[in-house]
C-alpha cells in the first residue's frame, strides 16, 4: 500500500484538503444515507429535481463536471452518470457542513466568469470555447480540487452513492461489475502456455 | 457459539496485545500447546459477510482504520521541520480489527534472503546508517517460513528462479494464474535477460485448510477479503486458536499500559474498554505484537520509576531504526485491455537486482512485480500519467485506458536509521488524554538511490515488453507506509537491542515483544511472511520457556 498512499496526500492537496479523508471519515454514515436518496433520485424512484442546488447552480455544477469528464468522445461523461445529482444530495447530506464553503468556492466561479466575460449570461449558457478558456484559468483553485473530487466520487463510486448512474462510470472505464472472473482476464494472459514453457522457450533462445 | 473468557482478575498464562500478522500467530501456537491466552484487540472483530467492494469507504474513509482509542499520528521528515498533523488521515497505515494488517494486506509474500541477515558483515558500516547483523541466520529461521507457507497459505512456484534462497519444502498451492501483467512482465524481463517468476502470495489458488480459492475479484490491496481467500490470521490463526478453548479474543480492548511490579516484572496489561472502563488483565507473561509504531508508543506509556524511560528501554533505542521499506512505480498504456482490476494485484516478479551491487556506488537492493495498482476513484484522482491534465478531454482520453493501464512496482532496502524514530506526540493526545504518536522519517540517501535505479529497471522491462507509453513517477521522500518496521529490534546486546534472539526483552523477563519492531534490516519489502515466520519460531521458545519454568 505505501506507494498508493503516497499519492493519497498528493490527493489531499489537490483537493485542498476540504473533503479529504479525515473529513470522509467522519461524515461516513452521513454519507451512505445522504447517498441513498440520491440513488433513488439516479434510479427513477423519485423525479429528478435539485434539492440543494437552485436550478442555476445545478446547471453550473452540471456544466463544470462536465468540463472535468466531459460528454462528447467515446464513452459517457459526468452528465450522463449524473454526477450533479450525486454532488447536489451531498449537500443536504453528508456534505452539509461543508456545503457553505462549496457554494461560496460556487459563486466565486460564477463572479471570476462574469468578471472575464461580462457579456457573457453564465458560464453554463456560455459557448463551449468561452468555457474552455475560461475554464483553464480556475483549475488551480482549491475550488476546483474540490469539485473535481465530487465528480470523481460520483462518476466512480458505488451506483449506492447515488452517482455512477446505470454504471456509467465504470463502462467509461471498462470496468466490469461483477464479483467472480476466471482466466483469461485480458488480452495478453490468453493461451498462455505455462510458466515452464515461457522460461524454457527463453532458455532456449538465449 | 461464544468463545472462552477469562476474567481480569484471572491470571492466564499469556496476554497478547495485538492480534495481526504476528499477535494471531502467537495466541494459535501459544494456545495449541496448552496456555491460556488473552489477545487484546482495539478494533472489532469482523467476519467475511462484512468486507464488500466500497472503494470509498476502505481507500478514502478508512474504514478498516477506524476504532475507539486509536492514537493520533503526526509526522515531520527531520527534528527541524515542523510537525505535520492530519487527524484521521494516518501516515503509518495499519487495520483496526481482528487479524489487523494482515486483513488488508496485499498478501505479496517474499522470503528474506540469506544476505539480509548479515548485511553489516557483507558491507560494513554504512554513514548515517545503525546497520546490524541478525542474531539469527536464515538457515536458522528457515524452518518456520516453510511452516508459515504451510500453516498460513501461500500460493507460489518452487525453484523457479535462480536467486531463490534454500527452502525444505515447496509451496503448498500452485501460483495464482497470471494475468495479463504478469506475461507482459515476464516478457520483458526475459527479453532483458533477467529471470521473473510467479509470484508467491499468500492468497489460496486452490481450497486450502477449509478455506475457499480466490474467485479473482480483485479487491485485496487495502480490502478485506469476502471469500475468506486471502491468508490473513482472521480467516486462519485465529479462529484455531479460540477452537482450542483456552483462547480468548477480546476486541474493543484499548492497551495503554503494560502493568510492572516493583520487582520489575510484567504482571498484565492496563486496557480500557469501549466503554471506557479501565481494566487490568493479569498474565504471567506479556506479548506485545502490536506492530512497530504501537509496539514502541506501549512501551514508552509504560515507564515508570524504574523505567524512567519506558520499559524495556534500558538501550535507548525503542522507536528508533524505523523501516518503511523503498517503493517506486513505472507505469505503461499497452494495445490491447489487460483489465489488471481482476484477480490479485501481482502475478509476476523479478529478484535479479535484490543483492546490493558496489558496482552502483550505494547499498541496496530489491525486487519488481508487474501489478494493477488502482480501484476506478484512485486511478481517476490518483492519475499520474505525464500529459494527463486531470480533467477535460485528454483526462476523458486517460480514463478511457484503464483497462490497458498497468504498473511496474519496486520494493527495496531502508536502511536503519536512528533518528527515524516513533516517539510519544507531545502536543497531540487520544481520546483517553495519553500522547499519540510523532513519526520522524527522512529515507536514507542510499534508498533513495536504489528506489531509483529500480525504476528505471522497471521502466526498461515494460519498454522491452512493448508498451505503448511508459513513464517514470518521480522518486520523493517517503512520509506514509504499511511497514512497521525495526523500532525494537532483536540482538544479542542489551546496549543495542530491545529483544533477544527469542524475542524476549533484556530488561523484563516476562516481556515477550514480536512484530514488524523486531526485524533488524528491511529486507526488500513484503516483510510479512518473515515477521510471521519469527512469530511461528519465537512461540516454540516462549512456550519452552513457560513449560520449564524459565519465565
Amino acid at each position: 500500500m505505501s506507494k498508493g498512499t503516497i499519492s493519497r496526500r498528493d490527493f489531499l492537496s489537490r483537493s485542498g484538503g476540504v473533503f479529504g479523508a479525515a473529513w470522509l471519515a467522519a461524515n461516513f454514515p452521513a454519507i451512505a444515507a445522504a447517498a441513498n436518496a440520491a440513488h433513488r433520485v439516479a434510479s427513477g424512484e423519485v423525479a429528478e429535481s435539485f434539492e440543494f442546488f437552485p436550478a442555476a447552480d445545478g446547471a453550473l455544477i452540471d456544466a463544470i463536471c462536465s468540463h472535468i469528464i466531459p460528454s462528447e468522445g467515446a464513452g459517457p461523461g459526468a452528465r450522463e452518470a449524473k454526477v450533479v445529482v450525486f454532488i447536489d444530495r451531498a449537500m443536504t447530506g453528508f456534505a452539509k457542513s461543508g456545503a457553505d464553503g462549496f457554494v461560496a468556492g460556487l459563486k466565486g466561479f460564477a463572479q471570476a466568469f462574469s468578471d472575464a466575460w461580462p457579456q457573457e449570461a453564465s458560464f453554463a449558457s456560455a459557448e463551449k470555447a468561452v468555457q474552455q478558456e475560461f475554464f483553464a484559468t480556475q483549475v488551480d483553485s482549491e475550488f476546483f480540487g474540490l469539485v473535481r473530487f465530487l465528480t470523481h466520487v460520483g462518476m466512480f463510486a458505488l451506483p449506492s452513492y447515488g452517482g455512477n448512474f446505470q454504471k456509467k462510470g465504470w463502462e467509461l472505464l471498462g470496468f466490469e461489475d461483477r464479483h467472480v472472473f476466471h482466466p483469461p482476464f485480458g488480452y495478453y494472459d490468453r493461451d498462455y502456455p505455462g510458466f515452464d514453457a515461457v522460461a524454457a522457450r527463453y532458455r532456449k533462445e538465449g | 457459539m461464544p468463545g472462552k473468557t477469562y476474567k481480569t482478575s484471572e491470571e492466564v498464562d499469556f496476554v497478547i496485545v495485538g492480534s495481526g500478522a504476528a499477535g494471531g500467530v502467537l495466541a494459535r501456537e501459544l494456545s495449541q500447546a496448552g496456555h491460556s491466552v488473552v489477545v487484546m484487540e482495539r478494533g472489532p472483530y469482523m467476519k467475511q459477510g462484512d468486507f464488500h467492494h466500497d472503494e470509498l469507504a476502505y481507500w478514502f474513509a478508512n474504514e478498516l482504520m477506524q476504532a475507539n482509542g486509536v492514537p493520533p499520528q503526526s509526522f515531520r521528515h527531520s527534528a527541524d521541520e515542523e510537525t505535520d498533523f492530519h487527524p484521521d488521515y494516518p501516515n503509518m497505515l495499519y487495520a483496526q480489527c481482528v487479524g489487523g494488517g494482515s486483513v488488508h494486506f496485499t498478501a505479496n509474500y517474499w522470503r528474506f534472503h540469506p544476505l539480509d541477515f548479515q548485511e553489516h558483515t557483507v558491507h560494513g558500516d554504512i554513514p548515517g546508517a545503525a546497520l546490524a547483523d541478525w542474531p539469527i541466520s536464515y538457515e536458522e529461521l528457515e524452518p518456520y517460513y516453510s511452516q508459515v507457507e504451510w500453516e498460513i497459505g501461500v500460493s507460489g512456484l518452487a525453484g523457479a528462479h535462480p536467486n531463490e534462497p534454500h527452502r525444505s519444502k515447496p509451496y503448498p498451492m500452485p501460483p495464482l494464474p497470471v494475468k495479463s501483467s504478469g506475461v507482459l512482465f515476464e516478457k520483458g524481463a526475459f527479453e532483458l535477460g533477467l529471470h521473473p517468476f510467479p509470484a508467491p502470495m499468500a492468497i489460496n489458488s486452490v481450497p486450502y485448510d477449509g478455506r475457499a480459492a480466490c474467485v479473482h475479484c480483485g479487491f485485496c490491496m487495502g480490502f478485506g477479503c469476502e471469500m475468506g481467500a486471502k491468508s490473513s490470521t482472521l480467516f486462519n490463526m485465529i479462529p484455531q486458536a479460540e477452537a482450542t478453548g483456552i483462547c480468548e479474543i477480546r476486541t474493543g480492548a484499548n492497551v495503554v499500559r503494560v502493568d510492572t511490579s516493583k520487582q520489575g516484572r510484567a504482571t498484565g496489561v492496563i486496557y480500557y474498554d469501549l466503554q471506557g472502563r479501565q481494566h487490568l488483565q493479569k498474565a504471567k507473561a506479556v506479548v506485545l505484537s502490536a506492530n512497530g509504531a504501537e509496539t514502541a508508543r506501549l512501551l514508552f506509556l509504560s515507564e515508570n520509576s524504574r523505567f524512567a524511560d519506558g520499559l524495556a528501554n534500558s538501550s535507548g533505542i525503542v522507536g528508533r531504526h524505523m523501516m518503511f521499506n523503498g517503493g517506486g512505480t513505472a507505469g505503461a498504456f499497452f494495445e490491447h485491455p489487460l483489465n489488471e482490476y481482476k484477480s490479485v494485484q501481482v502475478s509476476r516478479i523479478c529478484h535479479d537486482f535484490y543483492d546490493t551491487d558496489p558496482e552502483r556506488g550505494f547499498y541496496g537492493g530489491g525486487g519488481i512485480d508487474g501489478r494493477v495498482m488502482w480501484s476506478p476513484i484512485a486511478y481517476a484522482a490518483f492519475g499520474s500519467m505525464p500529459g494527463d491534465p486531470g480533467w477535460g478531454p485528454k483526462h476523458k482520453d486517460y480514463l478511457r485506458r484503464y483497462a490497458h493501464f498497468m504498473y511496474s512496482s519496486t520494493h527495496s532496502t531502508s536502511l536503519p536509521v536512528a533518528s527515524n524514530r516513533v516517539e510519544l506526540d507531545p502536543e497531540h493526545m487520544d481520546s483517553y488524554g495519553l500522547p499519540g504518536i510523532r513519526l520522524t522519517y527522512t529515507d536514507h540517501p542510499d534508498d533513495l538511490a536504489t528506489t531509483r535505479f529500480l525504476v528505471d529497471r522497471a521502466a526498461e522491462i515494460l519498454e522491452a515488453a512493448g508498451a505503448q507509453t511508459v513513464w517514470k513517477d518521480p522518486v520523493r521522500p517517503q512520509s506514509f507506509t504499511a511497514h512497521l518496521l525495526g523500532t525494537c529490534r532483536m540482538g544479542n546486546d542489551p546496549a543495542t537491542s530491545v529483544v533477544d534472539k527469542y524475542h524476549r526483552t533484556h530488561d523484563v523477563p516476562n516481556l515477550f515483544i514480536c512484530d514488524g519492531s523486531s526485524l533488524v534490516t528491511s529486507g526488500r519489502g513484503q516483510p510479512t511472511e518473515t515477521i510471521q515466520a519469527l512469530a511461528f519460531r519465537a512461540a516454540e521458545h516462549i512456550s519452552r520457556l513457560a513449560k520449564n519454568g524459565e519465565i
